[in-house]
């Protein structure tokens, strides 16, 4: 009961700070209060838990904020997330097909343009966009994984990829804000890039560790995974040799030609990293651009009836890029070649299924939409 | 301004009327009205800025008393009359709902 109570009075205080100014102290005062007359409990816990998930009160001269402006601002706020997380892993497959089809230079330059096209819509970087990106990223991946073309891409390869990922992102977001703060431009541009590689590098490493131990991969190679998953297959080949091209590894049982165990690992990396990658673009770019003057929004404010249009426009446009990545996903026995050539494309699981690609037409019809409208600002 | 008068203020401001004339605390309205703590905060101080409630901390001594001070909440004069009239319209709107689904009892 000891650190339940605790616990309530952390929650309390974080709940407090939330109010208005001229509240705060007053009603932290009070909840503690109230804690102390219900000593140590578990109903402590509930009473403080209510005040730290509920809305705070609005300022003194601010309109009440009703529901369905509460459920448009967090429809929003994670829309954003998601849709850059899909934006994502839409143009490192596309990146992926290029190489595929063209070569490894057209790979290199969809590639090059992929980054650049995170730049340009990457947003405000904050820690909590960099959680909710990882959040959108877990389930990205799994959920595209459910039609299972990839053989380690279950919650035990990515959900330590995402959490390294989504902890060291944040840190990194938090230590160049910090140094941004004190006026240390240079060092906080420094600590965001250095920060944002360090963090794909060890969530590479997390992500494939499994996948290293079944594939009897040395993990001592571990720190070159991540750079390798992001090149064409066969610049680098390590483990075991299998001359006759048979693979039975988790969900991937085929015939194809003759690999390293390093291939199947680094194109599954790939999987997982790539979409990671291309978000870290964006929340690095969102870093250093903090300190650029404030650009206007790019899409201009709308009436609702233009609003809804632009939505429904944006959301049928999400429904026919889901056809061609659905399509351009091949059958899963092409998978070992992609994979041995790192070209594979993946992680659209979902589009298999209507309500998937519903789903996702739905999120971009959002999203679109609510760029229309100014965001209503908080703080 | 006057707040916008929605289910939960409408409970909590029943329980004040119910004795105009009380002081109640925190835990008190939250058992009298069944809302969590993070619903009945937020009206309480809503309810205050209208001039329909107000608070005050109790003049006692903690140690000698073993619990911490209290804030109390009332009715002010105004705001008795603003909550009766509030409750009494919510009352003909539902009574005018009820009305036409309402069978006559035979004689």
């Amino acid at each position: 009961m000891r650190a339940a109570d605790h616990l309530a009075r952390r929650l309390v205080d974080s709940a407090a700070r939330r109010w208005p100014a001229d509240l705060r102290d007053e009603l932290a005062r009070e909840w503690h209060g109230e804690l102390d007359a219900m000593g140590p409990s578990w109903r402590g816990l509930a009473f403080a838990g209510s005040l730290a998930v509920s809305p705070a009160v609005e300022e003194a001269d601010e309109e009440p904020v009703t529901w369905a402006q509460r459920g448009a601002g967090w429809a929003r706020t994670l829309s954003v997330p998601a849709a850059l997380t899909l934006l994502a892993a839409a143009l490192f497959n596309a990146a992926h097909l290029a190489q595929g089809r063209f070569g490894a230079i057209a790979g290199a330059l969809a590639l090059v343009t992929a980054a650049a096209v995170m730049v340009t819509v990457s947003g405000r970087t904050t820690v909590r966009r960099v959680v909710l990106l990882g959040a959108a990223g877990y389930a990205f991946l799994l959920a595209g994984n459910q039609v299972a073309v990839m053989p380690f891409m279950g919650w035990i390869d990515i959900g330590p990829a995402v959490l390294v990922w989504t902890i060291l992102t944040a840190a990194t977001v938090r230590v160049s804000t910090s140094l941004r703060a004190t006026g240390r431009t240079v060092l906080a541009a420094g600590a965001a890039v250095a920060g944002a590689v360090l963090a794909l590098d060890l969530a590479a490493a997390a992500g494939s560790l499994h996948a290293a131990a079944v594939l009897g991969v040395n993990a001592a190679s571990a720190p070159l995974w991540f750079p390798l998953a992001l090149l064409p297959g066969g610049i680098a080949d390590f483990g075991a040799y299998f001359a006759d091209g048979t693979a039975a590894f988790g969900s991937l049982q085929q015939a194809g030609p003759a690999f390293h165990a390093s291939d199947v690992l680094l194109g599954n990396a790939s999987a997982m990293i790539g979409p990671l990658t291309l978000c870290s673009v964006a929340v690095v770019a969102g870093l250093l651009r903090r300190g650029s003057p404030h650009r206007p929004a790019a899409v201009p404010s709308q009436d609702a009836a233009g609003k809804v249009a632009l939505g429904v426009v944006a959301g049928l446009g999400g429904l026919a890029v889901g056809e061609v990545l659905r399509r351009s996903g091949g059958a899963a026995e092409l998978t070992l070649h992609r994979l041995v050539d790192n070209s594979a494309v993946f992680g659209f699981g979902f589009l298999a299924h209507p309500a998937g690609r519903v789903a996702v037409a739905l999120l971009i019809g959002l999203l679109v939409a609510h760029l229309g409208a100014p965001a209503r600002r908080t703080s | 301004m006057p707040p916008r008068m929605t289910t939960s203020v409408l409970k909590v401001v029943a329980a004040l009327l119910a004795d105009p004339a009380a002081e109640r605390y925190g835990l008190q309205l939250m058992q009298a009205t069944g809302l969590p703590s993070g619903t009945l905060y937020p009206i309480l101080v809503r309810l205050e800025r209208a001039g329909w409630v107000e608070s005050r901390w109790e003049q006692t001594d903690p140690a000698a008393e073993g619990r911490p001070t209290r804030r109390y909440y009332r009715l002010t004069t105004d705001g008795a009359v603003e909550a009766r009239r509030e409750v009494a319209a919510m009352q003909q709107q539902m009574a005018r709902v009820a009305l036409p689904g309402t069978k006559a009892q035979p004689a």
